[in-house]
């Protein structure tokens, strides 16, 4: 948008007093006219976020709003991830020593498949197998 | 119900103001394409506007000084 193309024409409609207040509280703010802000506004919501000079990308981060509840769920992921990475360790290490330890000992894996994996491990470890 | 008549009450005040008339032309033709009236897309931007400071600011920022040369 080119600012030196416009052109002023005049605009007219009701509006309800709690947005108008809002508007000239916003106004006030940034000492600026009302109609200079309603400009702004409209503008901002036409106008966009590359070309005021920022990525769309960018653009979305700012805006974003990161609640606590996304907070909880990217921590419950992250959590997640990393208990997948330590059961897999523990598998494997229960794997290579498994004719070494008792008999009785059970371990118990809550995110991961040990049945479904635990050939697969066993293979891998004839194939690569680790000094002791 | 058009939004403007659920917003506004009897008594509200009547806004008087100038805008860029290719910011109005922009209005027209959004409010045409979602099927809305002006006063309509008019309110709904500007409230939307609110939740978007940053994208204001930037305006701002990049087109106040010819702005305010439009407006003076």
């Amino acid at each position: 948008m080119n600012p030196a193309a416009l052109t002023l024409k005049k605009y007219s409609q009701v509006i309800s007093s709690d947005l108008l207040q809002a508007l000239k509280q916003s106004a006030l703010d940034k000492d600026i006219s009302l109609d200079l802000e309603i400009a702004v506004r409209l503008m901002a919501s036409f106008t966009r976020p590359e070309a005021c000079g920022i990525s769309p990308r960018l653009n979305a981060i700012l805006n974003y709003d990161f609640k606590q509840t996304d907070a909880f769920i990217q921590n419950k992921h992250h959590r997640e991830q990393w208990l997948y990475l330590y059961e897999m360790e523990k598998l494997r290490l229960f794997v290579r020593f498994e004719n070494k330890l008792p008999r009785t000992l059970k371990e118990k894996f809550t995110l991961i498949d040990a049945k479904a994996l635990i050939d697969k491990i066993r293979n891998e470890l004839q194939e690569n197998p680790e000094q002791e | 119900m058009a939004m403007i008549r659920e917003l506004t009450r009897k008594g509200d005040p009547m806004l008087r103001i100038q805008l860029p008339e290719q910011v109005l032309n922009a209005l027209q033709t959004s409010a045409k394409s979602n099927k809305r009236r002006i006063q309509d897309e008019f309110v709904k931007r500007l409230a939307a506007s609110f939740k978007h400071e940053a994208d204001v600011n930037l305006v701002i920022q990049r087109l106040l000084p010819d702005l305010k040369e439009l407006y003076s």
